[in-house]
């Protein structure tokens, strides 16, 4: 289908993990290490979706997510913030900036996270097929 | 005057006719002051009744027994002797009259016109009695002197604080200021006469900025008779909570205010730490649980069946062991930002109906697992929404479903919902084990699991801290939480209650 998903993870125990469940789930995954990384592949690789995570070192989440939003070119794929941080705020003003969803990782096992994910996708792909 | 014998008699009838005499000698009888005349040679030549009435004076003319009862009190004898060599004297001689009764007498000896350059013939001693007039005196000073006294602590009290203490007439007018007022709010580089008392508008000026204007608030104080509170004041780069009270002196009049300035920058800086703390603690301790929760959840999901039996296990115990300490990591922050009141309820208005069905659903299975009924009774009222946080509320709804699955061995876990005044009410009730009378004061606290010391704490049944945590939640949404009854092998019932929205839309 083409499908690739862009992990943008600073944390290598977490971006293992997460590439791992979906390669189990036959996804593509391009990862990146931190926001300007993160940021550089969502324009030149174009993936199907972002999961994003906040604390990252020489951009955080939350001003690649501005950027993303901001730029005509990659405003239109969905975001998924992925993060601990504890604070309800962080999620709202995500959702604000226009995320699709807010996970908080240590609440959900990987699978689930493919779950929303594939949802997601599904929504998303259907919402494109008038357009396309 | 002359001296001659006829004088020498006190009360001598044989007094001159003139009427002027007659006037003076009335005078001098009726006066309250005692008078007396003593010779050179020692004998009292005169004294007026006041003075016979004196303690201790005899009444014959002697004067040895002055010296032995009036006059021993003091050096007096010595002192009237000098007034013949012309040096008048004037002194305060106690008199201690009987047991508990003591006078006090102001005396005065003034010579005769001396005669011949040669020192005077008679002394006249004048003695006025001046105990209540002394009384009066001593406690007058004794009251000043507490007064002083106390002006002196209270000073000193209010000097010695470390927060600013203020008292303002109603004026505009300082009545007394301590010298924290000035650290505070930095004015010790002021002129000095500024600083003394005067006016309160340099502070009102210092103090001024877009949200706080203490004219206003102080003037509110005394005006509506309110104690006032600012919690956080930004002064440069210091943080102030200023409070103000109303001095009222009867239940019409009010004089005044006291303000209280406090410096609460240390501790703004303190809590800020903490905050900081707890969200990096949250993602520091979150991130590596996660990670052992994510691999051994999908070793489980992807390897299960290429693993021996006993790995298995273990890898589940991990699992488990993660998904625990997640759990506890959560409470903990939950109880430290709750009593911080860092945590903000997005409040909303929504069906509370739905969203325990919402539990319900997700309890459904470890219910299942253990043969408990989970059911919702009566939905068929038509229940308005609740204002309140959705996700908050949910919390509290699982934890106390929760709990009771949990203690529950047979029968089930039973859900109502209804209206009381202003409020929906939710019902948890079980038949599990109940709850021994002892330990229903202890739920709603810290770390407290009902029916357990210490040492038989059952681990595996969480924290301790959910009730609490269900607890603040509710109230901080403005809802009440509580035990409704227990009885121990019957069951239990809990109860919240949340405020109805004032959109109240009814759930259908």
């Amino acid at each position: 289908m083409g499908k690739i998903l862009l992990i943008v993870e600073d944390d290598p125990l977490m971006q293992r993990m997460y590439e791992k469940i979906f390669k189990f789930a036959k996804l593509d995954v391009v990862t990146a290490s931190d926001g300007e990384e993160g940021l550089e592949k969502a324009r030149t690789g174009k993936p199907t979706l972002i999961l994003l995570d906040i604390m990252m070192p020489k951009m955080n989440g939350l001003q690649v997510l501005d950027k993303l939003k901001a730029d005509p070119e990659t405003k239109n794929i969905p975001v998924i913030m992925l993060t601990n941080l504890a604070g309800e705020k962080d999620a709202e003003t995500a959702l604000v900036k226009g995320a699709v969803k807010y996970i908080v990782k240590s609440q959900h096992d990987p699978k689930s996270v493919v779950d929303i994910v594939l949802q997601i996708l599904a929504a998303h792909s259907r919402e494109d097929v008038p357009g396309s | 005057m002359d001296s001659s014998p006829a004088a020498a008699s006190p009360n001598s009838s044989n007094v001159t006719s003139d009427s002027w005499r007659h006037v003076a000698d009335w005078i001098i009888d009726e006066i309250p002051d005692g008078i007396c005349c003593i010779r050179r040679d020692g004998v009292l030549e005169y004294a007026n009744p006041a003075y016979r009435r004196l303690p201790g004076v005899a009444t014959d003319s002697s004067i040895g027994l002055f010296e032995q009862s009036f006059y021993k009190n003091a050096d007096l004898w010595n002192k009237v002797q000098k007034v013949f060599e012309g040096v008048p004297f004037e002194v305060e001689v106690q008199c201690q009259v009987a047991d508990h009764l003591r006078k006090v007498y102001h005396v005065r000896g003034t010579p005769q016109k001396p005669q011949n350059g040669r020192g005077c013939e008679r002394v006249i001693v004048v003695v006025e009695e001046i105990t209540e007039r002394k009384q009066m005196e001593e406690d007058m000073e004794h009251y000043i002197k507490n007064i002083r006294n106390e002006q002196i602590r209270f000073l000193a009290s209010i000097n010695s604080l470390a927060i600013g203490f203020v008292i303002i007439d109603t004026k505009n007018n300082i009545l007394i200021k301590n010298g924290a007022v000035d650290t505070i709010l930095n004015l010790q580089d002021m002129e000095g006469s500024v600083l003394l008392m005067g006016d309160i508008s340099y502070i009102e000026e210092k103090l001024k900025s877009d949200t706080f204007d203490l004219h206003s608030r102080w003037q509110e104080a005394i005006v509506q008779r309110k104690v006032i509170l600012e919690k956080e004041i930004l002064y440069g780069s210091k943080f102030l909570r200023i409070f103000i009270s109303p001095v009222n002196v009867s239940d019409s009049q009010t004089i005044g205010a006291v303000m209280l300035i406090e410096d609460i920058t240390e501790q703004k800086v303190l809590e800020r730490g903490k905050d900081e703390f707890f969200s990096i603690a949250s993602h520091e301790l979150r991130t590596p649980l996660t990670a052992i929760r994510g691999n051994t959840s999908m070793i489980k999901d992807f390897f299960a069946e290429t693993l021996p039996g006993d790995v298995r296990e273990m890898i589940e115990d991990i699992y488990v062991s993660s998904v625990r300490l997640i759990t506890i990591v959560n409470d903990f922050l939950d109880v430290s930002r709750l009593e911080l009141g860092k945590i903000q309820y997005n409040t909303s208005s929504f069906s509370i109906a739905d969203l325990a069905d919402e539990v319900l659903k997700e309890l459904l299975a470890s219910a299942t697992e253990k043969k408990v009924a989970l059911e919702m009774e009566n939905t068929t009222e038509s229940l308005p929404h609740v204002a309140a946080d959705r996700d908050r509320t949910k919390q509290v709804l699982f934890n106390l479903i929760g709990n009771s699955v949990k203690f529950t061995q047979n029968g089930g876990v039973y859900l109502s919902i209804n209206r009381e005044d202003g409020f929906l009410r939710v019902n948890i009730r079980d038949t599990g084990r109940g709850i021994a009378k002892a330990n229903q004061s202890l739920l709603f606290r810290k770390f407290q699991q009902a029916d357990s010391s210490l040492l038989t704490r059952d681990t595996t049944k969480g924290t301790g801290l959910g009730l609490y945590i269900s607890k603040l939640m509710a109230e901080g949404m403005g809802g009440k939480i509580w035990l409704n009854s227990s009885v121990e092998g019957v069951g239990t019932t809990f109860s919240f209650t949340l405020p109805v929205s004032p959109l109240a839309a009814t759930h259908t």
